[in-house]
């Protein structure tokens, strides 16, 4: 049974976490546990939760920046920026009660369709401040958008996994909320047509906010929507591209929300497995027919080459023997009993990297207390 | 001491003008060819600046540098801080010569050349002779005598060669003005159509024409060589040569090399005379190019990539008025190179001769993107560069025919 | 020394000897970067032609212990590749191939001596790279990698960071590790760009490229004064516009500019605006003229419109020989990058104008006005005495009240040598310590780069391997911790 630390201050939580260290344990830490069991299964012998790092240090509307700290759940932070006409352009989902925080967010590098234009979470982050196992407490980057003083700590800690200490509070970079916004859908049965709508639509000068294809039993959806004053004209634009690329069922929805919101729903699952898979946006047709052969139904962003499948947990063997060698196919969401059975990082990284990962890891936990085992090569 | 002697020395301030930005080195060709920051125009200025020092000496590695200057100005026209590279490496050129001792078969090439290219009668004399090495494929000789027989233009066969050029020739219609046109050398031996055409096209436009056959030679290729007393010499011989035609409104040469070199004059020789000379001097292309056409063009349907000349475009600055003269002919459809249009084709005066690795790659590169114009014919405003890309264009299978602009215009006008 | 002359003569036999240059005057050519005040004169300049020909070069200076700069096309504005002087010049501008365009995946993959503005014509007209600094038609990716490099439209667009797909970087010990995104594990390529060539150095880069904008509006306005200027930065920001680029200048630098290039920026402005809109053609048009309008609510005395494609270029070409330009107006000046939150533009720029006449010294302004990054030109004369220390002095005043108002040392330029002295205004001794982190793990031996970006020279603790002892303490001058 693990000890738990609610810490209120960074002083505190840089002491719960440097405490634990020096007594050989290891610190599982955790926000709002909507990504709790991602990654390799692992045992902790403290669980430090950071649910009482939850302000909003700073919102600079002139400046469009702000500081949260890593409590903050995401979708609190939104209202906040919202009320002042804008947003952090990140949108994963953002679990069943709005609970994911910002501090796990970054963590996992998790991101949903708005990472067509703006980005995944690493894109957003202008700066951190973070507690490492001996009991440092560092600052990296700064609070303004244009800043290549120093080294790019931030990057480094997101994705990361809370394998290379706890992360404090970020410094982000916000964007103008749209004034409105507008979806173009159509629809596809053959994968190799809905392939070529979206890479048609993704060569054009459009400025998508986002442009996802979902899959599900054997039909598929190409999505992108436009935002700003135009919005509705511009979605007009991308549906007759839809269209021109042989698409069905072509339409444009101002009342976009529910779409979106089901993308973002489709990167998780509660009763099956889901497969991150990134690889180059013109492989959809490839990671597709995977898709098909394994009985997966996909979200993805079309331009970026990110897919989620989900599926049996069983297939997911099959799956990554149907993509092409060497494609990132990570393990994220698994019913429990099925997870000691599969490796969730693949491909591992090579030698050399990951030596190189090993040697960071040595160095900014020393003691291994930071979620150990949960990461790459039992980091 | 200085590794510079203080005749003429390349300038401080000139020198102090470059803040190291490195805008120069994509327009320099030697950069292009080798990516080496000591054949750039950045690197080229440290070591004339390295040479300007108290204790220094002007070392083997410093010449070979400043030797591999093209001395095309793609440098003076992209600089941003206006720093007049041209002016250092006219500089310090004669200091090398002065200073710097060559090895015995560079001097005695270059004794050759000086020797030979600035003097249209033993050009002549010489001709059937380098007529009938071409021929015989001289052309393939390895090393420099290959060199030379590839820098040298197809001679023309005797008859064409023999065909005088009229000292005079009267304006067609109202006078416009009076000018007086420069034969110089290797044009005048190896290109005398040009000239033809020149004469033509200037009188059809209202000119009266003269074309004193002195002086053999505006000593351009001496001067940017760093024959610096040679130059001096025909320099003086030039002014005093149209001098003695009574007032011309303007000097003007059909040869961008030359046409530089006249410009220079006033800094050259420091004279009043020599800089109200300077002022006059106009290329036929910018001399025909500012003014209302009076003469009918007839159509010359034909797509043509128009070649920037350096000592025309980055010395004298004359872009605009080349190409608005070939606009003026109908059907005829000019061409602009995309890739690399401010790099060199490599002659550069006698530099083919001098550095013919360099200058081979260059006219290669030059030519390859000449051909990707889809240009049927090619318009260059210099002998050394209309050799040139002769050359490479028929090495490379597209054998296009190239021609002075004036030479187009002057069909033009013989075709209304 | 002996072991200088082999490891000159195994480079030498990886490169060929006509790519090894030991000659003091050609060494003379590569002592300086873009930052002509700091130079250093090499062991040797070497000039590899491959990818593994660079890879053979760092693993002959690891075996002799010997430290190496990388240095791109030498352009960059903080002395980043300033040379050691008992260290190796890699030198990356023969890697210049472009070697792959899959505009299917808006890819773009490059060696590092490829141009910024090569990649963006190699990808035209349908696509264009966005970091665009104003030195593009120089500078070199693996530059742009090394110092995170923006640009006029970064605003907008981002950094290099957020277009760098994947990497191939030789670490110090001739380890070759590739780095992607998405790919499992920490993110190293992340802690890559932006390091300044000091975690080894990069032989193989993946860019991603972006449609070409459908529409480019652009307008300069001239105001009275900055303040005015400023102003209008600030309306433009807060009607939720994100345009592609708003740059700055006032009048010092606009005279510069304007003798540079003749584009026709008024002379009697004591600022101009440059703003660039671009985007999906109906969103542009609505919006330029939402910028016109507030530019004249906020004062603007006249505005110019581009009519054409030409009259764009020639309002940019201004703006990015700004600096450059500056040479025909000021015998020497220094070049800072501060940046600062962009609500804080004009009580900064009045600071900098009282330290200015505190000082006798003039100061032009050039800046990308959207997200706050200036460029202060202080100009000084050489040869009146002391004034070269004092416009450093004041040089390093505007960039310490940069990080008074909330902002940063370097928002583009990177640290590199010059503003390594300014790291302990900006960051703890804990900052510091944590950076030195991440710099040892890549880089045990401290032969990247040295004396770069650190404000004081640090060891890197329990090495694995062979113990080699550093130049530097050899030297004295540090010791392990």
């Amino acid at each position: 049974m693990a000890r738990e630390a609610h810490p209120a201050s960074f002083g505190a939580a840089a002491s719960a976490l440097a405490a634990a260290a020096a007594e050989g344990e290891v610190v599982r830490i955790l926000g709002g546990q909507t990504k709790r069991a991602w990654g390799t299964p692992a045992e902790a012998g403290v669980e430090l939760h950071t649910g009482a790092l939850d302000r909003v240090v700073e919102h600079n509307v002139g400046d469009l920046t702000a500081v949260l700290q890593a409590g903050v759940p995401l979708a609190r932070a939104q209202e906040r920026f919202a009320a002042a006409g804008q947003r952090l352009a990140l949108d994963p989902w953002p679990g069943p009660r709005g609970e994911a925080t910002i501090g796990g967010i970054l963590a996992t590098g998790d991101s949903g369709p708005l990472r067509h234009r703006y980005g995944a979470p690493r894109d957003l982050v202008l700066g951190m401040t973070v507690a490492l196992s001996d009991g440092t407490i560092a600052r990296s980057g700064g609070r303004v958008i244009k800043n290549v003083a120093g080294y790019d700590l931030a990057k480094l800690f997101c994705g990361s996994f809370g394998t290379l200490g706890l992360v404090l509070s970020v410094n982000l970079r916000l964007h103008p909320l749209p004034a409105a916004t507008a979806t173009a859908v159509g629809t596809a049965r053959a994968a190799d047509r809905l392939a070529g709508g979206a890479r048609r639509l993704a060569g054009q000068p459009l400025e998508l906010e986002a442009l996802d294809v979902a899959w599900r039993e054997g039909r598929g959806t190409l999505l992108a929507q436009c935002a700003g004053a135009q919005a509705e004209s511009r979605a007009r634009r991308a549906a007759e591209l839809m269209r021109q690329a042989g698409l069905e069922a072509v339409e444009v929805a101002a009342d976009d929300g529910g779409l979106w919101a089901a993308q973002r729903a489709g990167q998780r699952s509660g009763e099956r497995a889901v497969v991150r898979v990134a690889s180059r946006p013109s492989r959809l047709e490839r990671v597709l027919a995977a898709a098909r052969e394994c009985g997966a139904s996909l979200v993805g962003r079309a331009a970026v080459g990110e897919s989620f499948l989900e599926l049996d947990p069983d297939a997911v063997g099959r799956l990554r023997a149907a993509l092409p060698p060497g494609t990132v196919a990570v393990l994220t969401d698994c019913p429990p009993e099925h997870r000691d059975a599969i490796e969730p990082w693949v491909p591992a990284p090579e030698a050399a990297a990951l030596e190189l990962m090993r040697r960071l890891k040595a160095r900014f936990d020393p003691a291994g207390a930071c979620n150990r085992g949960i990461f790459v090569g039992g980091i | 001491m200085p590794a510079f002697d203080s005749r003429r020395p390349p300038e401080t301030d000139v020198l102090d003008d470059c803040v190291h930005c490195g805008f120069c080195l994509d327009t320099c060709p030697t950069y292009v060819l080798w990516a080496s920051e000591a054949d750039s125009p950045r690197g080229r200025i440290v070591l004339i600046g390295e040479g300007l020092r108290p204790e220094a000496t002007l070392s083997d590695e410093m010449v070979i540098h400043l030797d591999r200057c093209l001395g095309c100005m793609a440098c003076v026209s992209a600089c941003p801080s206006g720093v007049r590279y041209d002016r250092l490496i006219e500089r310090v050129r004669p200091q090398i010569e002065r200073h710097h001792t060559r090895p015995a078969a560079e001097r005695a090439l270059r004794r050759l050349l000086f020797a030979t290219l600035p003097h249209p009668r033993r050009l002549r004399a010489l001709a059937p002779l380098i007529r009938a090495g071409q021929l015989a494929g001289a052309r393939r000789l390895p090393g420099r005598l290959g060199a030379l027989a590839r820098a040298a233009p197809a001679v023309a066969p005797r008859a064409a060669r023999r065909a005088a050029i009229p000292e005079h020739t009267p304006a067609v219609g109202a006078r416009r003005g009076r000018v007086g046109l420069l034969l110089g050398c290797v044009q005048r031996v190896f290109f005398p159509e040009v000239h033809r055409a020149s004469i033509g096209a200037l009188a059809a436009e209202g000119f009266e024409v003269l074309a004193p056959p002195a002086p053999d030679c505006c000593g351009a290729l001496e001067l940017h060589a760093g024959e610096e007393d040679a130059a001096l010499t025909r320099a003086r011989r030039t002014i005093d040569a149209f001098a003695r035609l009574g007032e011309l409104d303007h000097i003007v040469s059909n040869a961008a090399g030359c046409g530089s070199a006249l410009r220079e004059y006033g800094e050259l020789l420091g004279t009043d005379q020599a800089r109200e000379f300077s002022a006059r001097v106009r290329d036929v292309t910018e001399l025909l190019g500012d003014l209302e056409p009076r003469a009918p063009r007839g159509p010359l349907p034909l797509r043509v990539a128009y070649h920037d000349a350096c000592h025309l475009a980055h010395a004298q600055r004359v872009r605009r008025q080349p190409r608005a003269l070939l606009r003026g002919i109908p059907g005829l459809e000019v061409l602009e190179v995309e890739r690399e249009p401010e790099v060199c084709c490599g002659s550069a005066g006698i530099y083919n001769l001098l550095q013919p690795r360099a200058a081979f790659e260059l006219g290669r590169r030059k030519a390859a993107h000449l051909i990707a114009t889809g240009a049927e014919a090619i318009a260059a405003a210099n002998p050394g560069c209309a050799a040139q890309l002769a050359l490479h264009l028929a090495e490379l299978g597209h054998p296009l025919p190239v021609r002075h602009p004036v030479e187009l215009v002057w069909e033009s006008i013989r075709a209304a | 020394m002996a072991s200088g002359a082999q490891l000159v003569a195994r480079l030498a036999g990886i490169c060929g000897p006509e790519h090894v240059l030991t000659h003091p005057d050609a060494l003379a050519t590569y002592r300086s970067d873009g930052l002509a005040q700091y130079r250093q004169t090499p062991l040797a300049a070497v000039l590899p032609g491959s990818a593994e020909e660079v890879r053979g070069v760092v693993r002959a200076c690891y075996e002799a212990g010997v430290p190496w700069v990388a240095r791109g096309s030498g352009t960059g504005l903080s002395g980043g590749a300033l040379p050691v002087s008992d260290g190796v010049l890699l030198v990356l501008a023969r890697l210049r191939r472009i070697l792959s365009v899959e505009l299917d995946d808006a890819r773009v993959v490059v060696e590092p001596g490829v141009s910024n503005l090569a990649v963006s014509r190699a990808v035209a007209p349908t696509h264009f790279y966005p970091p665009d600094p104003s030195s593009q038609v120089v500078c070199s990716i693996g530059g742009n990698v090394a110092e995170n490099s923006g640009g006029a439209h970064c605003f907008k667009y981002g950094f290099t960071t957020n277009y760098v797909t994947a990497l191939e970087v030789v670490l110090t010990d001739g380890t070759v590790v590739r780095m992607a995104r998405d790919a499992p594990g920490y993110d190293l390529l992340g802690a890559f760009v932006g390091s300044e060539g000091t975690l080894g150095v990069a032989t193989r880069i993946e860019l991603r490229v972006l449609p070409r904008p459908e529409s480019l509006r652009t307008l300069v306005a001239f105001f009275a004064d900055t303040g005015a200027a400023g102003e209008a930065v600030s309306a433009i920001v807060a009607a939720g516009m994100v345009p592609g680029a708003i740059e700055m200048m006032d009048r010092l630098s606009i005279q510069a500019a304007e003798q540079a290039t003749g584009a026709g920026y008024r002379l009697d402005a004591g600022a101009a605006l440059l703003v660039e809109l671009d985007g999906p053609e109906e969103e542009c048009q609505a919006r330029f003229e939402e910028v016109v309008g507030l530019c004249r609510d906020c004062g603007a005395t006249d505005v110019r419109v581009a009519a054409d494609e030409e009259e764009r270029e020639l309002l940019w070409r201004a703006r990015k020989a700004a600096f450059a330009a500056m040479g025909r107006i000021a015998p020497a000046y220094f070049v800072q990058d501060g940046v600062i939150p962009r609500t804080r533009l004009p009580e900064v720029l009045r600071r900098i104008d009282a330290l200015a006449g505190e000082y006798g010294l003039r100061v032009a302004n050039v800046f990308h006005a959207g997200d706050g990054n200036l460029h202060p030109l202080v100009c000084y004369d050489s040869a009146r005495e002391g004034e070269p220390e004092r416009a450093e002095e004041l040089a390093g005043l505007i960039v310490k009240a940069c990080v008074e108002a909330g902002g940063s040392i370097t928002g583009e330029h990177g640290v590199g040598v010059d503003k390594k002295a300014y790291m302990p205004a900006m960051f703890s001794e804990s900052d510091l310590e944590a950076f030195q982190r991440l710099r040892c793990s890549f880089d045990p031996h401290g032969l990247a780069n040295p004396g770069k970006v650190m404000p004081t020279p640090r060891l890197c603790g329990e090495v694995p391997g062979p113990y080699r002892q550093h130049p530097l303490e050899r030297a004295g001058l540090a010791s392990r911790l």
